[in-house]
């Protein structure tokens, strides 16, 4: 006989990803997840211009190999190529794009128009799909996303913006969640530095009760963790690149203090990270177990967690990857 | 790969191991091409295991996957025990010392010297992916500077100085005046030579040429930055696979090129059959030994021992690397205990199953050392039973692009744009391999003097594969009625909306 458990999906660091993000949207009916959990790093990278020709064809530039494109059904192709992995398709005229390249402000602008309009369909989507449902959506923005995100997800009268509050996934286990970072060599909009980290985190669970059956969806992992393992970046150049050391790359934990003293301090029963695209995985933490699912958006390979509640805590979990 | 030197040219009198060795390494290539692949669009912890559960069964994968970790826990026990025949024997030796000859001998010798290497492979493994590039570093341009004194001075030295030392070794023994000749009289091998390629295919099955370093890189692609690009990935997996080629195919050739075809067919025959005169020349010492004798020099004689053990240093940590992230991935899935999956903070190396490993490799060292007569119940078919992972992959590899669950992955990698005739590389490179693999375990079952077709050990592999597959499905059942997680939906694709 089966026991009753709650099913929980977590996945996280989507990038804008098209494939990643309409698999999201059928975890309850395959994985019979109850809660989904979308943690942070919703938004994409790049624009990726698609310009017309005098010839009819369409010209772009993708992970730096030019591409022609000569007719409708080949730029459609592509676009959905694009957006698969991450990356917002754009069509536009020469000018435009001209236009575009020359002036950076512009370009970030547009940047927003277009990753905010990504965010607003796929919150009319979920609703569209599960609002007659039991199930529970909640979605978090993590250090790459703009504020603005939140304004988006608010709106929504079905999913829910846990951002930097603690709410209840079911009558036993609260949740807190918090999607800005330590600092990182990127200068994003939600990084910040440890003290303030630390303080934001403190003033959350302040009211939060009794903590012990609480899950931290802080989209940081802890420092040293394992679940925090990247290449170090030399941040005197733009864009950063790695240290190479005899050939190998310097690899270091790159995850937040701030966030290991909270799960030190608070105990927690389960942390949920992300960050860290390449370091899927999980750890314990004293009695907190941590996981992180890691991130293949760019390949269209949904990366997620599959747990299960009870009453008295943890119960199982599965990683998946297809 | 001794065996390929020797016994093969007796079998099939008109080959040659050197010809067949670059035969092989071509052939292992296209495997290694298949890996490569795999690596590229799939880049996980694992390897072998993960593409074959995802794109075929995952019960079959972890069966496959079981009875080749058995396999394997041994292989750093063998290639200790070559280093020490072919290299620590013949320098003892050479040197007079009885005491170390005595020792390396026994059977507590053998188990002491394997044991010490195992565990200092077990140290070098655990201390991380760094210390074990810089291991890596250090033993392979020894190899490489052993390897060259080899050759040069085999060539330098050349055919007759070798049928000298070799009648001032064995004459009195034999009890003639030209124990080379008497050699190859006692043989009703052909007493000409001509190359016949025909022959040398025959002798492929038995080279394993390329195997080792197909099989090096892909459980520890999770850890090597820059895998996932399709260069890096080929570059990993079919360079490595003609360097050891090129490594072998140079000892080879030397050593064809010292002693002859036709002596060596000779010799071929006594080993093969087992002959006094064979035990006499003793298979393992005589290689290197006789260059020893030809080349005097202490430090020429010195580098001559230490190329046979450092060109098995080499693959002293893989079987720690290969079976400790076969068992990541399955942990992963929940088909194992999740301590498995727990990773020491400083090193980032997969401490407890890494010490499965060595628990597993000392296990093999004292049954294999004083208790060899039972190893035939699972190591008599080894040398087919390796080769049938690689062929789950290969398999896996004709279906990648095309199975539901794994099609929109193979899209999306940077292998998928290589196509000829619409077919995607990935699938071409799979087939070639198949039809290769069912010949070269068709081969290495049916050829009589390799023993790799030992009934027992094959009845054992499907014994361990069964039970492996009953345990998927316990803990299938397990995890689905305990934790409510039922373990399928790792393997299950979610199509998307």
């Amino acid at each position: 006989m089966v026991q009753k458990f709650l099913r929980v999906f977590f996945a996280t660091d989507l990038h804008a990803s098209e494939m990643c993000f309409r698999k999201f949207l059928r975890a309850p009916e395959i994985y019979g997840a109850d809660v989904l959990i979308m943690g942070g790093d919703v938004t994409g990278k790049q624009l990726v211009p698609i310009v017309p020709q005098k010839d009819g064809s369409f010209v772009s530039s993708f992970f730096e190999e030019k591409r022609i494109l000569r007719s409708e059904n080949e730029v459609k192709a592509f676009e959905e190529l694009v957006s698969r992995s991450g990356s917002y398709p754009l069509r536009t005229d020469e000018d435009t794009f001209r236009a575009l390249m020359g002036d950076p402000e512009k370009m970030a602008q547009k940047f927003q128009e277009v990753a905010l309009g990504t965010v607003a369909r796929w919150v009319r989507m979920i609703e569209e799909k599960l609002s007659n449902s039991k199930v529970k959506v909640y979605i978090t923005g993590g250090n790459d996303d703009d504020f603005a995100i939140n304004e988006i997800i608010d709106k929504s009268s079905y999913i829910i913006n846990p951002d930097c509050r603690v709410v209840f996934v079911d009558e036993t286990h609260p949740m807190a969640s918090i999607g800005y970072s330590n600092i990182t060599p990127w200068k994003l909009p939600r990084d910040i530095p440890e003290e303030e980290l630390e303080k934001r985190i403190d003033g959350m669970l302040q009211n939060a009760g009794d903590v012990k059956n609480c899950i931290f969806n802080f989209h940081v992992p802890p420092v040293d963790s394992t679940l925090d393992t990247c290449m170090r970046l030399d941040a005197s150049v733009y864009p950063p690149k790695p240290i190479i050391h005899g050939g190998q790359p310097d690899l270091y934990g790159a995850g937040s203090t701030a966030v290991r003293k909270a799960i030190e301090c608070y105990k927690p029963l389960l942390g949920l990270f992300g960050h860290i695209h390449e370091s899927s995985g999980m750890t314990k933490i004293g009695r907190t177990v941590c996981f992180n699912p890691g991130s293949e958006y760019s390949e269209g390979i949904l990366k997620g967690l599959l747990f299960t509640l009870d009453e008295k805590g943890l119960k199982g979990h599965l990683f998946t990857s297809l | 790969m001794l065996f390929g030197m020797l016994i093969a040219p007796y079998v099939f009198p008109y080959s040659n191991a050197t010809v067949a060795i670059v035969m092989s390494a071509m052939c292992w290539a296209v495997v290694a091409v298949v890996y490569g692949m795999f690596v590229s669009s799939m880049p996980r912890s694992g390897g072998d295991y993960i593409w074959m559960s995802r794109t075929l069964h995952p019960a079959g994968a972890y069966g496959l996957c079981w009875f080749q970790i058995i396999i394997f826990g041994a292989w750093t026990y063998f290639n200790t025990t070559a280093a020490a025949s072919i290299g620590v024997l013949p320098l003892a030796s050479f040197f007079g010392l009885k005491g170390v000859v005595a020792w390396i001998t026994s059977f507590q010798g053998v188990f002491l010297w394997a044991s010490f290497w195992i565990i200092a492979a077990y140290l070098v493994v655990v201390a991380g992916m760094k210390v074990v590039a810089w291991y890596q570093r250090i033993v392979f341009p020894l190899l490489l500077i052993a390897l060259a004194v080899y050759v040069i001075t085999a060539f330098w030295f050349g055919h007759d100085a070798f049928v000298a030392t070799f009648n001032s070794q064995f004459n009195s023994a034999f009890n003639t005046s030209n124990a080379y000749q008497f050699v190859i009289d006692q043989a009703p091998t052909p007493k000409t030579w001509h190359l016949d390629l025909w022959q040398c295919f025959l002798v492929v099955p038995v080279l394993p040429v390329g195997i080792a370093v197909a099989y090096g890189g892909p459980q520890i692609i999770g850890e090597v930055k820059g895998i996932g690009r399709l260069r890096t990935a080929l570059w990993t997996f079919v360079g490595t696979s003609f360097a050891q080629a090129i490594e072998a195919g140079l000892a080879t050739a030397a050593f064809f090129y010292l002693a002859g075809p036709v002596f060596i067919s000779a010799i071929g025959y006594q080993f093969a059959e087992g002959t006094a005169l064979g035990a006499q020349m003793s298979q393992s010492m005589f290689v290197t030994y006789i260059n020893m004798l030809m080349v005097k020099q202490p430090i020429l004689v010195l580098l001559i021992g230490l190329g046979p053990i450092f060109a098995n240093m080499m693959y002293y940590p893989y079987p720690y690397l290969m079976i400790s992230r076969y068992l990541f991935g399955m942990s992963f899935d929940r088909l194992l205990p999740t301590k498995i999956v727990e990773v020491e903070r400083r090193t980032r190396s997969p401490i407890y199953a890494v010490t499965f490993v060595l628990i597993l490799n000392l296990l093999w060292a004292f049954i294999i050392s004083y208790y060899s007569e039972y190893t035939v119940w699972y190591l008599g078919s080894a040398s087919i039973g390796y080769q049938f992972l690689p062929l789950g992959v290969v398999i896996a590899g004709l279906f990648f692009a095309y199975r539901a669950r794994t099609k929109s992955i193979w899209e999306v990698s940077p292998a998928s744009k290589y196509k000829l005739g619409g077919v995607p590389w990935i699938t071409i490179c799979s087939a070639i391999s198949v039809v290769f693999l069912v010949y070269s375990i068709w081969g290495t079952w049916t050829f009589p003097f390799y023993g790799g077709s030992d009934p027992r050990s094959l009845l054992s592999y499907l014994a361990v594969f069964i039970i492996a597959v009953i345990a998927f499905y316990y803990a299938a059942w397990y995890r689905k009625t305990k934790q409510g997680i039922p373990i399928s939906l790792a393997f299950t694709q979610v199509p998307p909306e």
